[in-house]
């Protein structure tokens, strides 16, 4: 009788320890699952982000080699036509006229090349209000030939983008220049002969990425070549902070990452911890390659997986 | 009686006011070479705490710039102390501008040329056949001297102020301030391992540089109002470096107003890089005092590269000693 109770008994224990088993099996597949669920849900929502984000690069992208279009246009007519000051004024306004994007436009020679008595020739157009300002840059206190927008690109041999800089004597205004050197061919050679350059003032810039921003619910910063902050949300950091002082003075060197990955014309993502005050932020970047500048936008995690693939 | 009072109550205010307005303050101006940054911050403090009337001087800073120079401010009379380095000023003296220095702020050089190692310049010889670019300024003789001191024929471009052409790949190579420059290169996403620097000081050219400067004229006239812009300076100095944030504060409002980039990561960097600067340590002197043997060597480079054909006196070019009171 009691060999019968003790078996009842040894297989009742077998039995809870079976169950038991199956319990704890049964939970740790399904916590994996949620995790595993988890983990996929965050990098879809991630690749659907970045989609939307390759998506407004691209764009950007076609704008800003709109903008470079006109210029380069520009040299070219310059370098194979004798253009007179009549026409140059034709030539700038209608530029501005055509191009709404754009805040001004120059053509600048070197030293006594467009007249022989005149060491400094330029003609410069800018929108100031609702008109158009037609003038020069030949003050020698203004000196076109040393500022970057001419030096850079003259001693570079190409097409450049200035970093932002505030023109004073010039636009009066905070932009960027994008500059192409033209020639003069003598029939033996070819030599440097001067600039044509057009404005897009950082004003129009963040109205652009602001808008991108609301489009992606998301922080947008816009970085130039040296990772100076030409647009962003907070409009103290415009020209004033690089992506590197923010990592310094906001203890994230995943934004020091991201410059210099960006400056390799990469595009990625960074986790970070805590940015303004708020946890677990994502960070997506890209290169707008035709300036060689770069978009990062920043949002939560937690309005990442808010996000809905089909929008 | 209405008119007895009156009157004896307009003489009593005649007399507070008398007694209230104190000595009157001497009206200076003061060019600080650049714009407004940390490497001014001892002047700007000394205007902003008071401490240029504590002294009896009621001082006007004048905001510079590249376009602007400070030798034409002195000569001119628009200027009436400047900051120069020692190297242009000796230049300026010898060339017939009568100026004198009445302090020596920085103690040493901190100009250096950069080059990306990236590069393969790796010594002073690989810069030879390279796009070296300089500031156009009056700095030109020391990197421009210092380049022909060492043989070095590159092609030297020569630029107004920045790293840009050096970042977008247009030089090889740049001159640079320790303070400021090398900084922005690191604020540009340049780790400093990447870099190979030659300091000036390293090959014998350990010149001072900013020191305040006037015409032998004013100083002669007012000894006294040199030595006081000068103690007030120092104190200013003082200050700045030991109340960083309401320093940076105040000339983050001047940066403002004058359009000048400023953020606080090279603010800080350039602030506590005076410190070193103003420091006398080794040299045996007072803070603000030129050292004859920095003076002698710094004439001597200058008669070698022919940049001065005489030299003035070290007691005849220096009036910076407060103990000649």
């Amino acid at each position: 009788m009691n060999s019968i109770k003790e078996g009842i008994q040894t297989n009742f224990m077998r039995l809870l320890v079976v169950l038991a088993f199956v319990l704890v099996c049964t939970g740790i597949y399904f916590a994996g699952e949620l995790a595993y669920g988890q983990i996929f849900r965050k990098s879809i929502k991630r690749e659907v982000f970045q989609e939307r984000v390759f998506a407004e690069i691209t764009r950007m992208n076609k704008v800003i080699e709109a903008v470079q279009k006109t210029p380069q246009d520009l040299a070219y007519i310059f370098e194979f036509h004798n253009t007179s000051e009549a026409e140059m004024k034709i030539l700038l306004n209608s530029m501005l006229f055509n191009n709404e994007e754009l805040f001004g436009g120059a053509i600048a020679f070197e030293p006594y090349s467009y007249q022989k008595d005149s060491l400094y020739y330029s003609r410069y157009v800018y929108r100031l209000g609702d008109s158009v300002v037609f003038t020069n840059l030949d003050d020698p206190q203004y000196d076109y030939f040393n500022k970057d927008w001419y030096l850079i690109p003259k001693t570079m041999q190409k097409p450049a983008w200035s970093e932002p800089y505030y023109d004073e004597g010039g636009g009066n205004s905070l932009m960027s220049t994008y500059s192409v050197p033209f020639y003069r061919y003598d029939g033996n050679r070819e030599t440097f002969n001067g600039i044509v350059t057009v404005d897009v003032s950082i004003e129009w810039l963040t109205n652009a990425v602001e808008s991108m921003g609301k489009l992606l619910n998301a922080n947008v910063l816009l970085i130039s070549e040296n990772g100076t902050v030409i647009s962003a949300p907070q409009k103290e950091w415009i020209y004033n902070q690089t992506i590197y002082t923010l990592a310094s003075e906001m203890k994230i060197p995943a934004l020091r990452r991201v410059g210099r990955d960006l400056k390799e014309g990469n595009s990625g993502i960074e986790e970070i911890e805590e940015f303004m005050g708020q946890k677990e932020w994502v960070i997506f970047y890209s290169p707008i390659k035709a300036s060689n500048w770069g978009l990062i936008l920043l949002l939560p995690e937690g309005e990442l997986l808010k996000i809905k693939k089909n929008i | 009686m209405l008119r007895r009072l009156f009157i004896i109550s307009l003489l009593l205010l005649s007399f507070q006011t008398a007694f209230t307005q104190g000595p009157q303050l001497k009206k200076v101006s003061f060019f600080p070479l650049w714009v407004p940054q940390p490497q001014f911050a001892g002047y700007y403090m000394a205007k902003e705490k008071g401490l240029y009337e504590k002294y009896g001087l009621d001082v006007t800073i004048i905001n510079g710039g590249y376009d602007k120079n400070v030798t034409e401010y002195l000569g001119s009379g628009k200027a009436d102390f400047g900051i120069l380095y020692l190297v242009p000023a000796i230049k300026e003296r010898d060339r017939g501008l009568k100026l004198v220095n009445t302090g020596q702020i920085f103690q040493r050089s901190e100009i250096m040329f950069v080059a990306k190692k990236s590069s393969g310049i790796k010594s002073l010889a690989d810069l030879n056949g390279k796009k070296i670019s300089v500031w156009r300024t009056v700095l030109n003789d020391l990197t421009e001297g210092f380049l022909s001191k060492h043989n070095i024929n590159a092609e030297v471009i020569r630029i107004n102020e920045g790293v840009n052409i050096f970042l977008k790949g247009g030089v090889d190579a740049c001159a640079v301030m320790y303070y400021n420059e090398y900084n922005d290169l690191i604020n540009y996403g340049i780790n400093p391992d990447e870099l190979e620097v030659f300091y000036l000081r390293d090959y014998e050219m350990n010149f001072p540089e900013d020191g305040i400067y006037c015409l032998e004229e004013t100083y002669k006239k007012d000894p006294e109002m040199c030595r006081n812009f000068l103690k007030a300076s120092l104190e200013g100095w003082d200050y700045a470096l030991s109340h960083p944030e309401e320093t940076l504060g105040i000339l983050r409002s001047h940066q403002a107003s004058e359009a000048v980039r400023c953020n606080k990561t090279h603010s800080l960097w350039m602030l506590n890089a005076m410190k070193d600067l103003i420091s006398t340590d080794g040299k045996n002197i007072s803070k603000g005092e030129l050292l004859e043997a920095d003076y002698n060597n710094t004439l001597k480079f200058l008669l070698e590269t022919g940049v001065v054909a005489s030299g003035e006196e070290y007691s005849v070019f220096y009036r910076g000693n407060l103990e000649d009171e």
